[in-house]
């Protein structure tokens, strides 16, 4: 056989390659665009945040806080859906709060849609829910397939603007879910549209939502999300809002190497702490405990409490007195039950508290916390799936608790 | 994210994606050859027809986006090449730009997606968030292959540029240069490509031992013969 010389073969493989002058001109662009990104970077912060900035609480406790004071009403109007869930409750900067639930004729369905309702300040009555996003009104803000709305979760930032973060499914169930963000410039009357965040590699599939924020002292949003498909995992999403209601900057960190822990609620604690409470989807069936030293960037491994839980949501709160505030399912198996408890040593131990709601055979479920600029405590939850119930006490009821007549639904 | 640009550069992906299928189904019913400038121009515009049909109140073109909203540009040079390919029969990619590409999509989405399984508090994703981090290693990778003289680096240099302009929906660098899809794909071209090779192998493999086998059986009656052969010499 003849051989070929070898430098035939390097020329042959020389054609098959850039010419020079190719190489340059792409090479002097792939720089000078690394430079424009790099210069042109608008925000980049890798690190943790300096300070979570605890909730303000402008008005001065009155003589009547000292009278324990434990009152409940209706978010719902009787009937206006036949299932209503998952409701998230905000103190606004005008005092008004204003709650979200998704109702519709039952959970997944597609005429599920998200309803606002708001307590003015000084009111004890919810005025009429309004409609604010819908499965139309998603897939026509958002370009895109929509099957179905689920978890939304509002809050307002540093600047006075409100956000609402919520679930949409384009493809499966729940673990194929996405989430989007809207915001408002007058405290929910009216909002912006829907944008999507795209937060996951793997088709951006399976980012759900739950509970409230914590806030950085650099205007940064620590939201608590959660991710759900094949593994289920916690997450904290950091939003820089914008001063045109865009979100400037968002990432999303993973907050526990733990597996089967969802629906995180976090709680800032003094200094740099912050403690993460973890609704439990595995066979241990209790909430469990995590820290932060850095304000939430790094996470102890995750423990288990000594309260139980039913693979459902809990929430927390941070009372002026230091204490903690949990509201939780005090059973193993089902959500039967909605009970109070206290932690004096930030999450270490608890002490069990009035139980708020029980039925057998009922459902009371996914309680939301807040404090209004009075220092009452509001909680919302999940009345049987069919309505979302408001209850409001204070810290002395907290200490003295008497529950008063459950109001009779009409 | 420069949303009109997001969506022209999504809607220029669809289309050559589609026109491309339709472009490789022809052959098949015409066994003519090559295409006239009539059926790519036919193939092209039904694409674009098909991608605005509705389905049910929702072009199809959205369902596409519902599912897949982040194209990476690998995959958007892929679809264009061969796109190239079919309409002017111009290869942009020569053997070791497609070997650059599918080895760098497998090994890369195999660390991206399955890097939590492995090392649960490794989180890769997280970096994409870091603009000026990821401007620099990208462009980088790009100069890396570019000095090589490989095409994927002009391939990266297009995933830089469009994610100096944010052109996709995502924020995060690693949607720019990988997706599920690409993914997949080369994992699959790999598994293709090391499954031939090692059929080839084995063939190869097997022929030899089979013709040692014929040559030891046949050695002693070789043997007999060179003898004969010998004596007949002497003779």
């Amino acid at each position: 056989m003849q051989s070929v010389p070898s430098s035939d073969f390097r020329h042959q493989a020389a054609l098959l390659r850039l010419c020079p002058r190719h190489r340059i001109t792409c090479i002097v662009a792939t720089l000078l665009t690394v430079f424009a990104t790099v210069h042109y970077a608008k925000f980049s912060i890798l690190a943790a945040p300096n300070s979570i900035t605890i909730t303000k609480r402008a008005g001065v406790p009155n003589v009547a806080d000292a009278v324990a004071s434990f009152t409940q009403s209706w978010v719902t109007p009787p009937g206006y859906t036949p299932s209503a869930h998952c409701s998230s409750i905000c103190a606004l900067p005008s005092g008004d709060l204003l709650a979200v639930w998704y109702g519709g004729t039952r959970e997944g369905a597609e005429d599920v849609s998200l309803f606002t309702a708001r307590l003015p300040a000084g009111s004890e009555q919810w005025s009429q829910p309004v409609k604010t996003v819908d499965r139309a009104l998603a897939q026509n803000e958002l370009e895109r397939m929509i099957k179905k709305v689920g978890n939304a979760v509002i809050f307002p930032d540093h600047t006075g603007g409100l956000w609402m973060v919520y679930v949409s499914v384009s493809m499966g169930g729940w673990s194929g879910s996405a989430l989007n963000i809207k915001s408002s410039r007058d405290e929910g009357r009216t909002w912006g549209e829907s944008q999507r965040l795209t937060l996951n590699p793997f088709l951006n599939l399976s980012s759900l939502v739950r509970n409230k924020p914590v806030y950085a002292s650099d205007g940064r949003i620590g939201l608590p999300v959660y991710y759900e498909m094949a593994t289920k995992f916690p997450q904290i999403l950091w939003l820089t809002p914008g001063q045109d209601g865009s979100v400037q900057d968002y990432r999303i960190r993973n907050l526990s190497t733990e597996t089967g822990l969802i629906q995180p609620t976090l709680v800032p604690l003094q200094g740099d702490r912050m403690l993460m409470l973890l609704r439990d989807g595995r066979s241990s069936r209790s909430i469990h405990t995590a820290y932060s030293d850095d304000n939430g960037w790094t996470w102890s491994q995750a423990l288990p409490s000594s309260l139980p839980n039913p693979d459902a949501a809990v929430d927390a709160l941070r009372l002026r007195d230091g204490r903690i505030l949990l509201v939780y399912n005090d059973a193993t198996n089902g959500r039967e039950n909605l009970r109070l408890a206290l932690s004096s040593d930030d999450g270490r131990t608890w002490s069990t508290g009035p139980v708020v709601e029980q039925g057998i055979n009922q459902e009371y479920s996914y309680p939301n916390l807040v404090e209004d600029q009075r220092g009452r405590i509001h909680l919302t939850y999940t009345w049987r799936r069919e309505s979302i119930k408001h209850v409001i006490f204070n810290l002395a009821w907290l200490d003295h608790p008497v529950l008063a007549q459950l109001p009779v639904r009409p | 994210m420069i949303f009109s640009l997001a969506f022209a550069f999504y809607a220029f992906v669809t289309v050559a994606a589609l026109w491309v299928v339709l472009l490789r189904l022809w052959p098949r019913c015409n066994r003519s050859g090559r295409l006239g400038v009539t059926v790519k121009a036919i193939t092209g515009a039904l694409s674009v027809f098909l991608l605005l049909v509705r389905i049910g109140s929702v072009p199809l073109w959205k369902y596409v986006f519902s599912y897949y909203p982040n194209p990476s540009l690998p995959m958007l040079g892929l679809v264009s090449a061969a796109l190239c390919q079919r309409l002017f029969n111009i290869s942009f990619f020569k053997r070791a730009d497609c070997y650059a590409i599918w080895i760098f999509g497998a090994v890369i989405g195999s660390v991206l997606y399955l890097h939590p399984l492995l090392f649960g508090t490794v989180d890769l994703y997280y970096w994409g968030w870091e603009r000026e981090l990821s401007a620099w290693l990208l462009g980088a990778l790009a100069v890396g292959f570019l000095a090589w003289g490989n095409r994927f680096g002009v391939v990266l240099l297009s995933a830089l540029l469009a994610y100096a302009l944010t052109a996709l929906e995502s924020r995060n660098c690693w949607d720019y240069v990988m997706d599920p899809f690409f993914w997949l794909i080369s994992l699959g071209i790999l598994v293709v490509r090391a499954g031939i090779m090692s059929l080839s192998w084995i063939k190869r493999v097997a022929s030899r031992v089979r013709a040692h086998a014929v040559a030891e059986t046949q050695a002693p009656e070789l043997e007999v013969v060179s003898r004969g052969l010998e004596q007949l010499g002497d003779h």
